[in-house]
Order: C-alpha cells, then structure tokens, then sequence
C-alpha cells in the first residue's frame, strides 16, 4: 500500500516538471533583423546619426515587450541590450569627450569579450573597425543561438534525463 | 600532630569504603541475579521465536512512512521550481538541492534606500545629480518612441553576413557618423 502510494507522488511530482516548450525566436530574429536593416538603409541613405538614435530608442523598447512578453529570453536579452548600448556609446555626441574613458573602457570589455582580440590603442578608424566587427560577429553569434536554440532545449532535457532518469 | 590527623582521616575514608562494598555484596546476594539473568535470556529467546511477519511489522512501517514523507516532500519542492526558457527543470532541481548552489538563491540583502548626505558639500552634489537625473528622466519621458511592429523582411544567416562582413555596413555608418561629430 505504501509502496503504491510512494510510487503515485513519485510520478505525479515527475508530471509537474514538464518541461515547457521553447521560447518564440521569432521575436529574437525581427530584432535582429531591425538593427542590420536600420544600419543598411543609413549605409545607402546616408542618414545622421539621429535616425539611428531613433531605431535604436525603438529597438530597445521592443526587446524590453519582448522580454517582458517572454518572446525572447535572458540569454539573447543581454546579448542584444548589449548591443544596443555599445551602438549608441558611438553614436551619442560627446562634446568634450566627457565619456571617451568610459566608451574607451566599455568598447575594450566588448571586443575582447567577443573577439578575444586586443583593442588598438590608436583609436580613430582602426578601433571603429574592431568595434563593428565585434557587433557583427555578436549579430551572427545571436541569430546562430537563435537557430540552434530547439536543438539545445532538447539536448538539455537528454542530459536532465541522463542525470535524474528517463521521464515517466 | 598532622601526621596523626591525616592518618585518622585516612581511616574514615578507608572505613566508608567498608562500609560502601559490603551494602552492595549484600544486596547482590539478596537480589539473586543470577536468576534475573536467566529469565531475562528466556525473554529474548522467546520473542526470537515470533512470527517473521510480526517481526518486521515496525520497522516496515517506519520506513513507509519515511518514503512517502520524503515523496511529499519532493513533490512541494518540484512544483515550487520553475524552469526558464522552458528548460532545465529537472537539472535546476538536482543544482539547487546542492548547499552551494541553493545559497545563490536566497534573497539577497534589500539595498538601503539613497538618503541625503549629511556632510555640506556631499549635500550639494546629491542636490544637483537629483535634479540632472530628474530632467533627465522628464527629457526622456518626452522623446517619442515610435510603437508598433516594423515590417523587416525575415534575413537568412548568409544574408546577414553578407551585409554585416561584406558590405560592411556597421563600420560605414560609425565611421560616417565620427566622420561627421569630427567636423562639428
């Protein structure tokens, strides 16, 4: 009897860590989608640096709906916030250069963390470079995450299964 | 004079011994232990003889009750577990069950709200950082933030590289744009 009732809660308590469906990357991919387009059209356009002020204001009162919806998740949030911000530290005037040790600072964390490279002490073009190469490699690195984000939830619940047992 | 005294003290100890060691020989012999021992073996060899069933009624019955204490428990604690991103339930459990990992998610310290500084010149930074940060905030409020879906054409991973390492549209823009802060 006992046995019988242990064996019930057992299974009862493994329905109740049903794990729940990945998350919507759809959301993930338009953001992404926007920023590479933003940046297309002021490539073609010309535009200042106002219309990129305001796609990226945009941009980033979409991820916050997103992630507060639960379309994209705390991963890809930080990833992309990140984003965001290391575009706007070079597109914000800084009369004065009040903020360049700040940006100086912020951009170095940024391409060692993605590139793994040294940043150039030279500044000017060359470090504009290194910066946008490192935002496009993370641009790739997000939509890459994106895409394997189904086979990695899988694999996960392989390995949880590995260590607790198969589901019952 | 001492010596003498010690000695008598001596004898009084050694007299209570005596007296201590023969109360307790003639209550051994009174007792009849030996007769309580054998009974006592019967006892235990009597109770030997039960049933098997009967036997490993209690400790079965303890050991029920653990397992089902310990389902319920689990049970409280699974459903009280929530997996982000849709994810790792079960592993999150088995992690957080460990002490190390369970003390990350104790509720940290509240942070002490800013308060005004006492000293003179600390007052007068606070003051003015309160206000920029209030404009700030109200300068923020006022700039729309254009609402509503974008339509972007969903971009493939080649194409997006295509743009980004090709075309190499981040750096065009950013060096356009320091280009253009440069000449203001």
């Amino acid at each position: 009897m006992g046995l019988v009732m242990v064996a019930c809660l057992s299974a009862f308590s493994m329905a109740a860590l049903e794990v729940s469906p990945a998350p919507v990357a759809k959301a993930g991919y338009v953001l992404l989608d926007q920023y590479i387009k933003s940046f297309q059209e002021m490539a073609t356009h010309g535009s200042g640096s106002d219309v990129l002020e305001t796609n990226l204001q945009k941009m980033a009162a979409d991820t916050k709906t997103a992630k507060e919806k639960g379309e994209i998740d705390q991963v890809f949030y930080a990833h992309f916030s990140r984003i965001l911000a290391m575009t706007k530290l070079f597109v914000k005037p800084d009369p004065g250069n009040i903020l360049k040790p700040v940006i100086d600072r912020e951009a170095a964390n940024f391409i060692r963390d993605v590139t793994g490279e040294d940043p150039v002490t030279t500044g000017g073009e060359l470090a504009i470079g290194q910066v946008a190469n490192a935002l496009a490699e993370e641009i790739v690195n997000l939509q890459i995450y994106l895409d394997t984000l189904d086979k990695r939830v899988g694999i996960r619940q392989k390995l949880d299964e590995t260590i607790t047992g198969p589901k019952k | 004079m001492g010596e003498k005294q010690d000695d008598r003290a001596f004898e009084d100890i050694a007299g209570l011994i005596r007296e201590d060691k023969e109360r307790a020989l003639e209550r051994f012999r009174k007792g009849d232990f030996d007769q309580k021992i054998r009974a006592r073996i019967a006892a235990v060899s009597d109770g030997e003889r039960r049933p098997l069933v009967r036997r490993l009624l209690v400790p079965v019955s303890v050991v029920l009750l653990f397992m089902v204490a310990a389902g319920a428990l689990l049970l409280l604690s699974r459903r009280r577990t929530t997996a982000p991103l849709g994810g790792p339930g079960r592993m999150m459990t088995v992690l957080g069950g460990l002490p190390g990992i369970s003390e990350l998610a104790l509720p940290k310290e509240a942070i002490p709200p800013a308060t005004m500084p006492t000293s003179g010149a600390a007052r007068t930074v606070w003051t003015v950082l309160t206000l920029a940060i209030e404009q700030k905030e109200a300068e923020e409020k006022k700039s729309v933030v254009p609402t509503g879906p974008i339509k972007v054409p969903r971009l493939s991973l080649e194409k997006k590289m295509e743009i980004l390492f090709k075309d190499k549209v981040i750096e065009r823009v950013l060096v356009s744009i320091l280009r253009k802060s440069e000449e203001v």
